[in-house]
């Protein structure tokens, strides 16, 4: 167990949490989780679903408008001070001081911390060969580019070791480099006994370091659940993308389109539906698959039976993201398998 | 107490040399003819005491606003830093390098007006009493300010009010509440000292600093003990 994590337990609690803006618009909740040491729990769902609100509230940041949250095995509630030094906490947005250089403000941000806490800060040099900041760490923050001053945040986040991170949207303006290193410190900060939460719309990071998935929706989570879980529920759900020449005639609608070509009666063709061409200027056919790839030849011969002409063909393997369209109902393809989210 | 914060608002402030350069010109050319001109003695106090404390208040008010919106100043909080220690460290970085940008200003006024020995002497505490005031005003401002337009209008109305107070635009009645109150005033030192100085005389008596002094003590608690909430006003989104 990490010294920094006090005893066994959950390092997040969160029960019947929520928050309310002054406008009296709800940002999150209610919602109640937890998250225990070494575990690495990525939030997502749409922009605007609460997740950068969660992250605030679990930072200190913000307080619960409605019920309680415990950080680190303590009660959120009158000062927090004590607590804050422990959590590591890297805000959507690179906030620094524009004159000091890169190394400075590592020195100023991460020293504030381990001023308080008195512990860790011995790696900051690893980090910034890691990140690949050694040849800007002279240069005035001001200088860096938008990508630059987000690996900067991270070094000054994870340069101290806090048992709790808390990162939002991290992998925004990160080369693969940046991320690479993100994600092997984030791994180390969990192995140690720490705990992370990510926020991020990035399903293919989160669905290589997450061991869990809160998925966020109007405030609410409307999915928790393992990740290998998660992918388990999604096998099989091939999706192959057709897209044509040009646009599809009017009367080639939904029902159209079923009774004209009966592609859904394609052994393995799920659903079919329509959409816009990868390039924006045409039109696809997306067909979700229960066989994988098998029912392509006799989509394709149907189609081409009817004299359409194929640009391009795509056939996609199931991944993360496709629980966006499961859970906010746009395609519904995944719907029916997934659970609706808690309602207070 | 770290100085963590004292330390990178002086380390700013140097590496900002054009604004430092501006800082220290800016009041010199203000004062200049005013000093050199044989402006009435009144009146140049009145001026330098409103130009010097109006220089420390919005030197507090408007980087404070602008670190809130620019988000490094919330990032000094959610680190658990103590609030009252950043504040603290901050009303005294801003303090010394007011302090500094001002003195040559200070030297002109003074060495235009042949001020004797008493006047020299009494320049550096009245001076610091004023700043350290301004400051912590300008972190008061900052609390209730909406946007940063709004805390350079808000400081300003303030501190006009509070140079009035302090016997800068008038002469109280003796006697009068308004002389009990200017007593205790922080700028009133400073005003004092520019009138002894820009008349080439030693300074009045009567201007003792005590009553200024412990005002700024019980101001500078106050500020501290509420540093929290000043704080979590400044710094918080929206504002």
């Amino acid at each position: 167990m990490d010294a920094g994590t006090g005893r066994l337990g959950p390092l997040i609690l969160a029960e019947g949490m929520g928050y309310r803006y002054r406008s009296g618009r709800t940002g999150l909740g209610p919602v109640s989780f937890s998250v225990g040491p070494g575990e690495i729990v990525t939030a997502i769902g749409p922009n605007g679903s609460g997740k950068s609100t969660l992250l605030r509230l679990l930072a200190t940041d913000l307080r619960p408008t409605v019920g309680s949250l415990s950080l680190l095995n303590e009660r959120v509630r009158g000062s927090v001070r004590r607590l804050r030094p422990r959590i590591g906490y890297a805000p959507d947005s690179p906030r620094h001081f524009a004159h000091l250089t890169a190394r400075e403000s590592v020195r100023f941000f991460a020293g504030l911390r381990r001023s308080r806490d008195g512990r860790g800060g011995a790696c900051v040099s690893e980090l910034f060969a890691a990140f690949g900041l050694e040849e800007v760490g002279d240069v005035p923050v001001s200088e860096l580019s938008f990508g630059m001053r987000r690996k900067l945040l991270l070094v000054e986040t994870l340069a101290v070791r806090p048992p709790l991170l808390l990162l939002d949207e991290p992998t925004v303006g990160l080369d693969p480099a940046g991320t690479r290193a993100l994600e092997e410190a984030v791994r180390e900060r969990a192995a140690a006994g720490g705990a992370a939460m990510i926020a991020t719309n990035d399903t293919r990071a989160a669905s290589r370091w997450a061991h869990r998935i809160l998925f966020l929706h109007r405030g609410l989570i409307a999915i928790d659940a393992p990740l290998a879980e998660l992918l388990h529920r999604l096998e099989g759900k091939t999706t192959i993308e057709i897209e044509i020449d040009g646009t599809l005639r009017p009367d080639y609608d939904r029902e159209r389109t079923r009774s004209t070509w009966e592609l859904e009666t394609v052994p393995g063709a799920e659903s079919v539906r329509r959409a816009v061409s990868s390039d924006g200027r045409g039109e696809a056919i997306v067909v979700q698959s229960t066989r994988g790839s098998a029912p392509l030849p006799e989509l394709l011969t149907r189609l081409l039976t009817e004299g359409i002409s194929i640009t391009r063909v795509r056939v996609r393997e199931p991944e993360l993201g496709d629980l966006f369209h499961g859970v906010t109902g746009e395609p519904p393809e995944l719907s029916a398998d997934l659970p609706s989210p808690e309602r207070p | 107490m770290s100085l963590a914060v004292f330390a990178v608002e002086w380390r700013i402030a140097l590496r900002r040399r054009r604004l430092m350069a501006f800082n220290v010109a800016t009041p010199v050319l203000l004062v200049a003819p005013l000093a050199l001109g044989g402006a009435p003695a009144y009146h140049a106090s009145a001026t330098y005491a409103v130009l010097f404390v109006l220089f420390g208040t919005f030197g507090s008010t408007i980087p404070l606003l602008r670190e809130a919106d620019t988000g490094p100043l919330r990032r000094i909080i959610l680190s658990g830093f103590p609030e009252p220690a950043l504040v603290v460290e901050r009303m005294i970085a801003g303090t010394t390098l007011d302090f500094l940008q001002l003195l040559p200003a200070m030297v002109l006024v003074l060495g235009a007006g042949r001020a004797g020995v008493t006047v020299w002497t009494a320049v550096v505490p009245a001076l610091f009493l004023a700043l350290l005031t301004a400051n912590l005003v300008g972190l008061w401002v900052a609390a209730f300010a909406a946007s940063m337009a709004e805390g350079a209008l808000l400081a300003a109305v303030l501190s006009l009010f509070l140079l009035h107070g302090s016997g800068v635009f008038r002469t109280p009645a003796p006697g009068s509440l308004g002389a009990q109150i200017e007593m205790i005033l922080p700028y009133r030192p400073l005003h004092e000292v520019f009138l002894a100085g820009a008349q080439g005389v030693a300074p009045q008596g009567g201007w003792d600093m005590l009553p200024a002094t412990a005002v700024l003590v019980l101001f500078l608690l106050a500020s501290t003990a509420l540093s929290s909430s000043l704080l979590e006003r400044i710094s918080a989104t929206p504002r």
